[in-house]
């Protein structure tokens, strides 16, 4: 990998607040390209994740770079490569759609005119309207255009779709995917919607009570992660010394039914040949967030 | 309504009602005030005779704050999606509010008795009774139209004398009839009240988004629109600092209407306080006007901490960088100010003849509340940014500023009453003191201000 390629570098992060640890010694890297779905109960400490990493709050121990420079030192030409969409809007309340596109184009060194003009077409932003007039969604939808006017280098989305109908969920994916095209750039969202994330993501963090479940390509999540079904008769306790990473294991009376993180195709092999009758089911994002967070 | 419901709603008004902190604090603080009156009377005096009526005005005092407090919570409750619904909740309401009336005017007569060698009068008894009824009524009123005013109510105590001579000169047949009539119709309109919209509960609005403003980014229908009008911004900054336009109109209009209803609320004054009324200005006016000035800096203030999160990304430059942008920003905001202070002073003494106060004493009082301006500027970002990670211990501290910012105020009123200008200058070189000791402590702290705060 190019240096320049690498965004994000987190390392060993981890943020308290009093005595409570919110994240326990994270180690992360966004580089250009990727499209990361960032996944999490409620709680899990996504959002403190995010905001910590664009420089918000200074974490407890560790570091985070963004582009090599210690991301609460970031100045103005970092910044301007940054688009960020918070959980709740932060937009000026008496102030109209248009209004806000006129006052941060004034902000923006560039600004891709094209881009908003198509969005707020197809997104049917009343521009006109002030903002405290805006439904949640078309608030939203105008947080999403202005973190996206000036084609920024890094887009973090907090919770992006929680407030959109399928429609503008749709186009705003669309986009997504437009951005993971161009290879200079990176998009981070958190999310509870796992549909969207199979849609867009090559990347996925886990994030489970502060600690990485997982972080890597979402492919190989999937691959990694499976069901086992094993019929009574021929489960036998050996069984489990030939699978190591069991995460979640249900028993009825006929199936033992075992759930299994960092599969592969060798392990298969192996416990094929001695586990006769066993069926194995790889699992969509959903079922696999499930598996992991219950 | 039977006893086990009546036994429900009671816990369901408890839960609602009574822990709210606000009333939890004003308990404790008349507890402690109590208890420290009866140790001066028992050190200076050595008996506790008026220990007894003492305690009644500070349970109706408690009482009094209930009354002022609660109608917004019992509007937000009967507009709430989750209570409305409720059987017979409206009528339990209207019962505690009789009662509750009824309570506040034997311990109004309890004092009074005291006085008066225990003599019962029923005239004062019924005219007390009609006037909490009415404080009551307006309260409401002031909730259901403009709930930002809440805390207006308070004025009314300095018209309680003027009222109840008016009220104790009518016949108390009268006052009955009309106090009847006020409860009927009040009643009446109470049970068949449909609410269009829902209140908001401030006392359900955690401390911490009530002193910082954050809970009108919820509830935006609590701003006075007219402060907010469509105004070109000035500048990216400022706008994203400020949360509005920062055009100077929008400025301007802001600390216009401070002044005027700082004027009104003279006028107002004059208008209840009669004669009493010049005394009182004379040695507290000036301190009003200032302290609004004040409050309204310290809540500029405030709003900067609120929105500093979001321009943090939206700045040009660094931590420090942004603070410097930030103080210059703030310095244009309090010229307004400046230049309205005489204004308000010549308007004073047009409107409400306000002419107490010296060329010498006016530019000194000018001085001093710029002055403590600039104290709760920088002292209010210097504890943000000092403060971590807790949101409570902040609005606490707010709290005490504005509280010890109110006694120094007071303090430099009574020096200029009695012109002791050199104890002032102590004065004023201790608030030059606290603002170069806060400004330091605040670009030192700033570099390192966590802008995003978790609440545990």
């Amino acid at each position: 990998m190019n240096k320049s390629d690498l965004i994000v570098d987190i390392q060993e992060l981890q943020r308290k607040a009093g005595v409570i640890t919110i994240l326990k010694g994270l180690d992360l890297r966004v580089e250009t390209g990727n499209v990361i779905a960032l996944l999490g109960k409620n709680g899990a400490g996504k959002t403190t994740l995010l905001e910590t990493l664009l420089g918000f709050a200074f974490p407890s121990y560790g570091q985070v770079r963004l582009w090599g420079i210690d991301a609460t030192h970031i100045g103005d030409e970092q910044k301007q490569k940054i688009g960020f969409v918070p959980q709740q809007d932060e937009l000026l309340l008496t102030m109209t759609g248009k209004e806000h596109v006129e006052l941060f184009r004034g902000f923006r060194p560039t600004w891709n005119r094209t881009l908003v003009e198509k969005l707020i077409l197809e997104w049917m932003i009343p521009m006109d309207t002030r903002v405290n007039k805006m439904s949640v969604g078309q608030r939203q939808k105008l947080s999403i255009l202005l973190a996206m006017a000036h084609e920024p280098q890094l887009l973090v989305l907090d919770e992006p779709v929680a407030s959109l109908d399928p429609i503008a969920r749709r186009q705003f994916l669309q986009q997504i995917i437009d951005i993971a095209a161009d290879d200079q750039r990176a998009v981070i969202f958190s999310t509870h919607i796992v549909s969207d994330v199979e849609r867009v993501a090559n990347q996925v963090w886990m994030l489970h009570d502060g600690i990485l479940d997982y972080q890597g390509d979402l492919d190989q999540l999937k691959e990694s992660l499976v069901r086992i079904t094993i019929p009574r008769e021929f489960y036998v306790e050996e069984c489990i010394s030939l699978l190591p990473d069991i995460l979640k294991k249900r028993e009825d009376n006929l199936h033992i039914q075992l759930t299994l993180k960092n599969f592969s195709n060798e392990l298969e092999n192996n416990i094929r040949s001695r586990v006769p009758g066993m069926q194995i089911e790889y699992l969509n994002l959903e079922d696999i967030f499930l598996e992991m967070n219950t | 309504m039977n006893g086990l419901r009546l036994k429900s709603y009671w816990g369901l008004f408890k839960a609602l009602m009574f822990p709210v902190n606000v009333l939890k604090v004003i308990l404790v603080v008349i507890i402690f005030f109590y208890f420290l009156f009866l140790l001066s009377i028992l050190i200076f005096k050595g008996y506790f005779d008026p220990a007894l009526p003492v305690l009644v005005i500070f349970a109706a005092l408690y009482l009094f704050f209930i009354g002022i407090l609660s109608p917004n919570q019992v509007l937000a409750m009967a507009s709430s999606k989750h209570t409305r619904y409720l059987a017979d909740i409206r009528i339990f309401y209207l019962g505690f509010y009789f009662l509750y009336v009824l309570l506040m005017t034997v311990l109004v007569s309890i004092v009074k008795m005291q006085k008066e060698e225990w003599l019962f009068n029923p005239l004062f008894s019924v005219s007390i009774w009609i006037m909490i009824t009415t404080v009551l009524v307006v309260q409401f009123l002031v909730v259901l139209r403009f709930p930002q005013a809440i805390g207006l109510v308070f004025i009314a105590f300095t018209g309680i004398q003027f009222l109840l001579d008016k009220l104790m000169q009518l016949p108390i047949g009268l006052l009955l009839a009309a106090g009847a009539l006020i409860w009927l119709v009040c009643s009446a309109w109470w049970l068949r009240w449909k609410p269009k919209k829902f209140y908001v509960n401030y006392m359900g609005i955690p401390a911490e988004q009530l002193i910082t403003g954050e809970f009108l980014r919820c509830n935006p229908s609590l701003q006075f629109s007219f402060l907010n009008p469509k105004s070109k911004p000035r500048t990216f900054f400022g706008t994203i600092l400020m949360g509005m336009s920062d055009s100077y109109s929008v400025l301007l209009r802001t600390w216009l209407f401070i002044l005027i209803v700082t004027i009104l609320m003279i006028l107002l004054f004059k208008l209840l306080m009669q004669d009493a009324f010049h005394g009182f200005m004379e040695s507290v006016g000036s301190s009003i006007v200032a302290f609004m000035f004040i409050s309204t800096s310290t809540g500029l203030s405030l709003g900067i901490c609120r929105n500093v999160k979001r321009l943090w990304l939206l700045s040009a430059g660094t931590r420090s960088e942004f603070l410097s942008s930030i103080e210059k920003h703030w310095f244009k905001q309090i010229l307004i100010p400046i230049i309205l202070f005489p204004a308000f002073f010549l308007i004073s003494i047009y409107v409400v003849g306000f002419q107490y106060l010296s060329t010498m004493n006016f530019s000194l009082m000018m001085l001093c509340t710029i002055l403590l301006m600039l104290v709760g500027f920088y002292f209010t970002l210097w504890i943000f940014s000092r403060d971590k990670d807790n949101k409570v211990g902040f609005s606490l501290v707010q709290m005490l500023m504005m509280a010890a910012q109110l006694v120094v105020l007071g303090g430099i009123n009574a020096m200029l009453n009695l012109e002791q200008y050199a104890e002032l200058i102590f004065v004023i070189g201790g608030l030059i003191i606290v603002i170069a000791v806060s400004r330091q402590k605040l670009f030192k702290k700033w570099n390192k201000i966590n802008f995003v705060r978790i609440t545990c």
